[in-house]
């Protein structure tokens, strides 16, 4: 079962009739009903990305598609049927086609790089011989009548006569880059937005394009009348998207304010429908009502909306993004979403929610989405923190504006002809002054965009076993007086219906805030965990020597004495979280924390080594020593970032950005270890068995460097070996503040090396180094992995197979990933090709050929070598010397030279 | 389902999945919500939709179809690649006998079976294996209806009696129901295949038990689920008993079932007239009998069931007494059983019909200490409790300013509620700096604070108390008594009636200083239309006095008269025992702006419901007609015996008593209706929603023509009142 994905992103349309929603989503294209916002349909087939939808001008019930596999399709969309195809050199960016002419133009990213704006002809099924070189395959525009057809390249907008071949484009040039453009109906306007925000109009442009006709000076040609030019100027990003009313009255803009903008262009006075919620990618007028407008937004959100009343009437929600501050390594590190089972959600999430669980993801804007998987469902959002969607103005970028992080997008545009009313326009509010600096090294916030305020986030959330308390920590990366992030712990409960309004959301149900903490640590919360019986939680965080966990359990608050608190006596009585203990390790950086399925033992990982505690007790039970894999023995074993308890087993699963790593904990040892470092972990309650995401190896060094533009030189090397890379540079590069920065652009870089490879899922045995199960999950730097319950094999721990496998990818798009034969994957049996994650029944051959590239590159070390030796089972040597019960093992003295002897024989010897 | 409560003339249904919900209410619409999110999602039907459907909006003069019953269609087609997601919609059988087929996903009508089931359907099941709708209803047969087109396959005359609820079974051939005797059919093979003793009164609600030779089933009037053996343990011509009855407080509206443990336990739910949920466990004992509290097992022919009520839910703190339910705004709507690895949940849907709230229960397999649960009402502005509130607040003197603020329930985030920890926070907690303000805060606030939740006995108390701390904005006692007294009697109607023959306090607090005349109403009710003012129109409507009445209707302008129509429509519908005050006004409108009533568009609905309000309720007229006048023989003839005795003492032939002229009170426009207030709720209680002015009228022409005098007309009230 495949679900999730974005929806937003490419270019969408209505149906004919206006009644149904066509939404490119990866290699489908989903049906919406635009009443309802229900999927009711999707149009299968595409080999890869679909890259637009567009309604056939001429018969209402058809679409063309066109997709990344160099294909442009023709559907009937009422049956789902493939009428006919077209095979395209190139894969094909954006298309726009006029029936009536019977051309369309075919906008293709070259693989080499650079772009071809191609005419085909539909009646001749044949391409021009010639094309158009761009620079990047841009977007396409065609007016109405079919006369004119424009493209934009960076700093040019290319306007040509249709039906013959490109010969003599009119260059109407701009000092700043364009970003999208749009014809008016009767081909007087033309009109496209450039990235400072201004849209630019020309009118009575027409003449000044050249005839088609082959002439001596072909190329591209610059007007010596430059057409009249208006200048609009509202927005204070780039413009996202434009296009002209039906009637061509009206010119509509958006972009990342989230602001629907209207134009009359009678007096160039704006109308707006603020507070979309999120930036606005695209714009598609309705083909069966001129008022309605498909509007498609970067937060995952196809909304339809009628600017007649200026509302929207319906939308399609799909998977939120991940916010913009959330990097990889935090998303990984702290698992930053959730998963509910099916039975649970009982308050929080209403009623009947999820046959198939309930995914958490935070989403921007610090909010938290909760997501049907069964159904393939947004059910609701619920605002960890209040805040507005808005958008912010990086300072380098935007000094028009003034210095200072205090986005202050719409104060005065230098174009401003109309007074605004400021209440239409959402602001940011930075809440505490001071300069903005670069984030931290150790800030994961600190992302791309790093010039600009992040924006808050959710990082961290678990919940009790059914669902009914939540925890949540938030982080605003810019809040800190000296750049600083300032983290909050909150505890919620669920669907307490007479405080809903308090939890800010918008549905009937949710959750009602309890206890809030602000700054629970001194620096960043790094992990946050649930008991699994009691009302009970842990986090860590911390910097440096003050690193720290602390319990934080729920109490009844006492009664209230007598009348005098106000709080009336038939209420039941409320609970409020305190912090019970706090706890430390040596002073080491605390970085995961678990509990074991009973909730007795409590694991938390001190840098690379992990600390057991008793619970109850708040002492420390055992210290299991660090894993290192013997291939990198030289260099300090890397802190681990994740821990899980595999239920039902003794052992104890660890991951870091080095290592995977199983201690059995009647040893207290460690059990196996292997030298790739895993993106995520999870363990299978009902079968005992974990799971673990590892980045694919990037194929070859050459492809990735080109890939990564950023990373060049030196971090060459990093690319090269992704899981090294958080370490590698950072010990090379003598200035802190320098090898902060490479280290970014080296993880950035290691993130699309990755990318182009993928993620391997592994299932283990935790006795056993060898895994069970395996799919590679392509394209995706990294995944999420959470185990399903499975309804059936819940009692019989030793039966093969593994609960179903959810695997959230980083572009939203998640799968459900089941043992063939299973019956989560019959019940799932159409369109499981298309995601490839059916893990196949492997065996240590194909292990081998899945890590042996990276094999051979580590210096032709056995693949599964652990930690003082492996044993031949991929056991340790030493392990089986004190495997047994502590009364019938000899004298320590007796056994000291058979274990010293054991570790330091080389495997070789 | 009572008339007055919330879930009054709704019929309701889940989905399978139990993701949705369909509601529809009196008005035609059929709103469907998504329970994981309680949203809205899409509404369908209504009367732009049925004009269309009908060709135009005076097609056949309803403008509103009265849907009856609701069925869920969902369906997977596994052949073709584009429907994997399948058709998800709604089937609504209306009173007209039409069976109209929506489709969820595109929010729109795909098809109607005009006249699928003569005479008003009844109840609808999908039957997924063949494909079709099986409808029946008032005649008599199952109706097999197809789900593509709405084509009608085949008729099955099924039974001699209107059937009034069926279900299918789980394997899809078999179909249990009926009208009062339970039945049994095979769809395929067209034959009844079992027969049952049934129920004295029209079955309301049937469900299998799934993975259970049983299924449940429960009639109007009747206070008790009644399970039985379905397919019968042994064939026989006779008719199979029940195996078991589950008895609850009130009729049962809505039943529902789920397996716990396959061929041992099962849960049975029902919801009650009330708006009660009730939970059973019933327990298969192989042993025979061993029967706990609440199940009776009167079949002896299997192993009897041994039933145990694990959980009775209900909105609010509990505190209401049994029957005072007529004014509760908030109810159990609807249950469903929702499987789950560790036994059924139960998926609730409660609150109001405007705005349904969705919970997930886990259902206990053992009856524990408390076996009561109550929920917290929803709330919202949207709720009638606070119009009433605001309606009784508006009628204080004074306390306008309290009542314009619709229930300040939304503390800030950071309010009291929240606990906010320190960063050196083990220990106590430190309390926010707001949740100190609010306990340090003065016993007026808290006295406001109070005052905003009324709803419950206690804070009255705590109100009452701190009397002497109230500021000067606030309510009496006195009116604070009568207004607990009004919501007692559940409508804000009942309330002026109330205020007005409990005495001279509180009818002087709601009447405006100054003795008001037939001009300065119609003032008043144009004013009460044009703002919407409902405690004005209240105000308004109070009056009884028939000139006053027909004074102030004739001087309003007719636009403002068919919104005073709609409106006063609207309260007749929706609280049927404040018809002897409305019925005057109605009448004086319908009389006065004929011309306009006649022409104007936009009042159809407003008769047509008008129409039907009182077509509904004079149905019995003939019936009690009847049985008064032979009523009134059998006093005459006692009556004769006595007057054998003493004196005849010759009457009048005709005494018609002109209340209008002589009477003080027609000076007063708010003067109490002249119907005295317990032969109101009497006769309520009687027979509810057969009371009529009309009605009465006619009762008092009828005295009059008998020989009796006026004595005689107390007799029979007193003889009426000691009936009951």
């Amino acid at each position: 079962m495949v679900g999730g994905g974005i929806l937003s992103r490419r270019p969408a349309c209505l149906s004919g009739d206006g009644k149904l929603i066509l939404c490119p989503c990866g290699r489908l294209v989903h049906i919406y009903s635009a009443v309802t916002g229900e999927r009711v349909g999707s149009l299968v087939g595409h080999a890869d990305e679909v890259t637009g939808v567009i309604l056939d001008p001429e018969n209402a019930d058809q679409v063309y598609t066109c997709s990344m596999d160099a294909t442009v399709r023709l559907w009937d969309y009422r049956s789902g049927e493939e009428l006919s195809r077209v095979t395209a050199r190139e894969p094909v960016k954006h298309m726009v086609i006029h029936k009536g002419l019977g051309v369309a133009y075919l906008s293709m990213q070259l693989r080499e790089g650079g772009g071809r704006v191609v005419l085909y002809n539909i009646r001749t099924g044949k391409f021009s011989g010639t094309a158009m070189k761009t620079r990047l395959a841009g977007p396409l525009a065609l007016s109405p009548s079919g006369a004119l057809a424009a493209t934009i390249d960076r700093h040019s907008l290319f306007v040509w006569r249709t039906g013959t071949d490109i010969y003599q484009p009119l260059n109407l040039h701009h000092t700043r880059p364009y970003t999208c453009l749009a014809i008016s109906a009767d081909d007087s306007l033309i009109a496209a937005g450039d990235a400072s925000g201004r849209i630019l109009i020309w009118r009575a442009f027409e003449h000044s394009v050249p005839s088609g006709l082959r002439s001596e000076n072909s190329g591209k040609a610059h007007p010596t009348v430059q057409p009249p030019l208006t200048t609009l100027h509202w927005h204070a990003h780039p413009v996202g998207c434009l296009t002209f009313s039906p009637d061509g009255t009206y010119l509509l803009s958006g972009g990342s304010e989230g602001v629907l903008v209207q134009w009359a262009l009678e007096t160039n006075r704006p109308g707006f429908l603020p507070r979309l919620g999120g930036p606005l990618l695209g714009l598609h007028p309705s083909p069966a009502d001129p008022a309605r407008y498909l509007v498609r937004q970067a937060d995952n959100v196809v909304r339809l909306v009628n600017v007649a009343t200026m509302k929207v009437e319906c939308s399609v929600q799909g998977l939120r993004p991940p916010p913009a501050g959330l990097l990889p390594p935090a998303g990984v590190a702290g698992g930053a979403a959730a998963l509910l089972p099916p039975g649970a959600g009982s308050g929080g999430v209403g009623g009947g929610g999820g046959s198939g669980g309930v995914l958490v993801v935070p989403a921007e804007n610090a909010a938290l989405q909760f997501y049907d998987v069964g159904r393939d469902r947004h059910m609701q959002l619920v605002q960890v923190a209040p805040r507005n969607a808005v958008s912010l103005s990086d300072t380098s970028a935007s000094g028009r504006h003034g210095a200072g992080p205090h986005a202050h997008p719409h104060g005065q545009p230098p174009h401003h002809q109309h007074p605004h009313p400021h209440q239409q326009h959402p602001h940011a509010h930075v809440p505490h002054g001071g300069q903005q600096q670069p984030g931290q090294p150790s800030t994961s916030g600190s992302g791309p965009g790093s010039e600009t305020p992040a924006p808050p986030f959710v990082s961290l959330l678990a919940f009790n076993r059914d669902g009914s308390v939540m925890a949540t920590v938030d982080l605003r990366p810019d809040a800190g007086p000296y750049g600083s992030t300032e983290a909050c712990l909150k505890f919620w409960d669920a669907g307490s219906s007479g405080q809903e309004s308090e939890a800010s959301t918008s549905s009937g149900s949710g959750f009602a805030l309890n206890t809030r903490v602000d700054e629970p640590h001194r620096d960043l919360v790094s992990a946050l965990v649930y008991h699994p019986t009691r009302d009970l939680a842990v986090t860590t965080g911390g910097s440096g020597s003050e690193s720290e966990f602390k319990v934080w359990i729920q109490e009844r608050r006492a009664g209230a004495p007598g009348s005098g608190s106000g709080r009336r006596a038939g209420e039941p009585p409320s609970t409020h979280w305190r912090c019970r203990s706090t706890g430390g390790y040596k002073g080491l950086p605390l970085g995961a924390a678990a509990f074991s399925a009973d909730g007795s033992v409590l694991a938390v990982a001190a840098a690379s080594r992990v600390t057991l505690w008793d619970v109850e007790s708040n002492a420390l039970a055992a210290a299991l020593p660090a894993a290192v894999p013997t291939t990198s023995a030289a260099a300090a074993a890397a802190p681990l970032t994740s821990l899980a308890f595999v239920p039902g087993t003794p052992f104890l699963a660890a991951a870091s950005p080095s290592c995977v790593a199983v201690y059995n904990l009647l040893t207290a040892a460690v059990h196996w270890c292997l030298p790739y470092g895993a993106v995520s972990i999870t363990a299978d309650a009902a079968y005992g068995l974990l799971a673990a995401a590892l980045p694919a190896p990037p194929p070859a060094a050459g492809p990735v460097a080109a890939a990564a533009d950023v990373a060049a030189g030196e971090e060459g090397a990093a690319a090269e070996e992704p899981e090294a890379a958080g370490a590698g540079p950072a010990s090379t590069a003598a200035a802190t503040a320098a090898a902060a920065q490479r280290r970014r652009q080296a993880a950035r870089a290691a993130h699309g090396a990755a990318a182009a490879a993928g993620c391997h899922v592994l299932v283990f045995d935790p006795r056993d180094a060898t895994p069970k199960y395996h799919c590679h999950v392509a394209g995706a730097s990294h995944v999420h992995l959470a185990a399903l319950p499975s309804a059936a094999g819940g009692g019989s721990g030793t039966a093969a197979g593994c609960s179903p496998l959810l695997i959230l990818r980083d572009n939203r798009q998640y799968s459900v990933a089941a043992v063939p034969g299973s019956a989560a994957s019959a019940a799932s049996a159409t369109g499981e090709e298309a995601a490839g994650s059916i893990p196949k029944e492997e065996t240590l051959s194909v292990f081998e050929a899945t890590f042996g590239k990276v094999a051979a590159g580590a210096g032709g070390a056995a693949a599964m070598d652990v930690d003082g030796g492996a044993g031949v089972g991929g056991k340790a040597r030493w392990a089986e010397l004190f495997d047994a019960p502590s009364h019938v093992l000899p004298p320590p003295t007796a056994l000291a030279h058979a274990f010293l002897t054991l570790l330091t024989t080389t495997p070789d010897s | 389902m009572l008339p007055g409560s919330a879930s009054h003339g709704l019929v309701s249904s889940f989905s399978p999945g139990g993701d949705q919900f369909a509601l529809s209410g009196p008005d035609g619409r059929i709103r469907v919500y998504e329970t994981g999110s309680g949203r809205l999602l899409v509404s369908l039907g209504g009367p732009s939709d049925t004009a269309k459907a009908n060709g135009g909006p005076a097609a056949n003069g309803h403008l509103v179809e009265n849907n009856t019953c609701i069925a869920w269609v969902v369906t997977k087609e596994k052949g073709k690649k584009k429907q994997a997601v399948g058709v998800r919609g709604v089937a609504v059988g209306t009173a007209a006998g039409d069976v109209k087929f929506y489709d969820v996903q595109l929010g729109e009508l795909k098809w109607k079976a005009v006249d699928a089931v003569q005479g008003g359907v009844k109840s609808l099941v999908f039957s997924a294996g063949q494909g079709v709708i099986l409808a029946t209803g008032a005649n008599c047969s199952l109706v097999s209806v197809g789900v593509e087109d709405g084509a009608v396959k085949k008729r099955f005359e099924a039974s001699k009696y209107p059937i009034t609820a069926i279900a299918l079974a789980p394997d899809g051939k078999h179909v249990f129901g009926g009208g009062s005797t339970m039945q049994l059919w095979d769809v395929t093979s067209e034959e009844r295949a079992a027969k049952y003793t049934g129920h004295p009164t029209e079955v309301r609600a049937v469900a299998f038990v799934p993975g259970q030779p049983h299924a449940i089933s429960a009639a109007t009037g009747e206070r008790h689920v009644a399970v039985w053996d379905v397919p019968p343990a042994k064939k026989s011509k006779k008719q199979h008993p029940a195996v078991t009855t589950l008895s609850l407080e009130e009729p049962a509206v809505a039943v529902d079932a789920a397996c716990v443990s396959e061929g041992e336990t099962f849960s049975v739910g029902a919801v009650s007239e009330g708006g009660e949920a009730y939970v059973w466990v019933c327990h298969r004992d192989s042993a025979g009998g061993g029967d706990a509290d609440g199940g009776d097992a009167t079949g002896g022919s299997r192993a009897s069931l041994a039933c145990q009520l694990v959980m009775r839910l209900r909105v609010g703190d509990g505190s209401a007494a049994k029957g005072s339910h007529a004014g509760k705004d908030e109810e159990i709507l609807g249950v469903q059983f929702q499987p789950g690895p560790s036994g059924p949940s139960l998926l609730v849907a409660r609150g109001t019909s405007a705005k349904p709230a969705f919970e997930t229960l886990a259902v206990p397999l053992e009856a524990g200490a408390d076996v009561v649960v109550s929920l917290r009402p929803v709330g919202g502005v949207l709720l009638q409790a606070n119009q009433k509130g605001a309606a009784a607040a508006a009628s204080a003197p004074g306390a306008q300013d309290k009542s314009v603020q619709p229930r300040p329930k939304q503390a800030p985030t950071s309010g009291a509620s929240v606990t906010l920890l320190g960063t050196d926070n083990i220990g106590a907690p430190v309390l926010s700096r707001a949740a100190a303000e609010a306990a340090a805060a003065s016993g007026r606030k808290r006295g406001a604070e109070d005052d905003e939740d009324m709803s419950t006995a206690a804070a009255a108390g705590v109100e009452e108390e701190e009397v002497p701390d109230l500021p000067e904005g606030d309510v009496p006692l006195g009116e604070r008594v009568a207004a607990l007294e009004a919501r007692s009697l559940g409508t804000a109607g009942a309330a002026a009636e109330e205020a007005g023959t409990s005495g001279a306090a509180g009818a002087a607090s709601s009447m405006p200083g100054g003795s008001a005349k037939a001009d300065s109403l119609s003032v008043l009710l144009t004013q009460a239309i044009r703002s919407n003012d409902r405690a004005l129109l209240e105000r308004c409507l109070a009056t009884s006095s028939t000139t006053v009445i027909a004074n102030t209707v004739a001087r309003i302008v007719p636009m403002d008269a068919a919104l005073f129509l709609k409106a006063a429509v609207d309260r007749l519908v929706s609280k049927p025992n404040r018809a002897v005050q409305l019925v005057p006004w109605i009448r004086a409108v319908l009389h006065h702006h004929t011309a306009y009533l006649m022409s104007a568009p936009g009042v159809q609905p407003a008769l047509t419901s008008l129409f039907q309000a009182i077509d509904s309720r004079v149905r019995l007229h003939d019936p009690l007609l009847r049985l008064y006048g032979r009523l009134g023989l059998v006093l005459h003839h006692t009556r004769t015996d006595k007057a054998a005795a003493g004196p005849e003492r010759p009457g009048p032939e005709v005494e018609y008593v002109d209340d209008l002229e002589e009477e003080p009170a027609a000076e007063d426009p708010f003067a109490p209706a002249p119907v005295s207030d317990d032969e109101d709720d009497e006769d309520d209680e009687d027979e509810s929603g057969s009371e009529d002015e009309d009605g009465e009228a006619k009762f008092d022409a009828m005295l009059a023509d008998g020989p009796q005098g006026s004595d005689d007309d107390e007799d029979l009230d007193s003889f009426l009142d000691d009936d009951d």
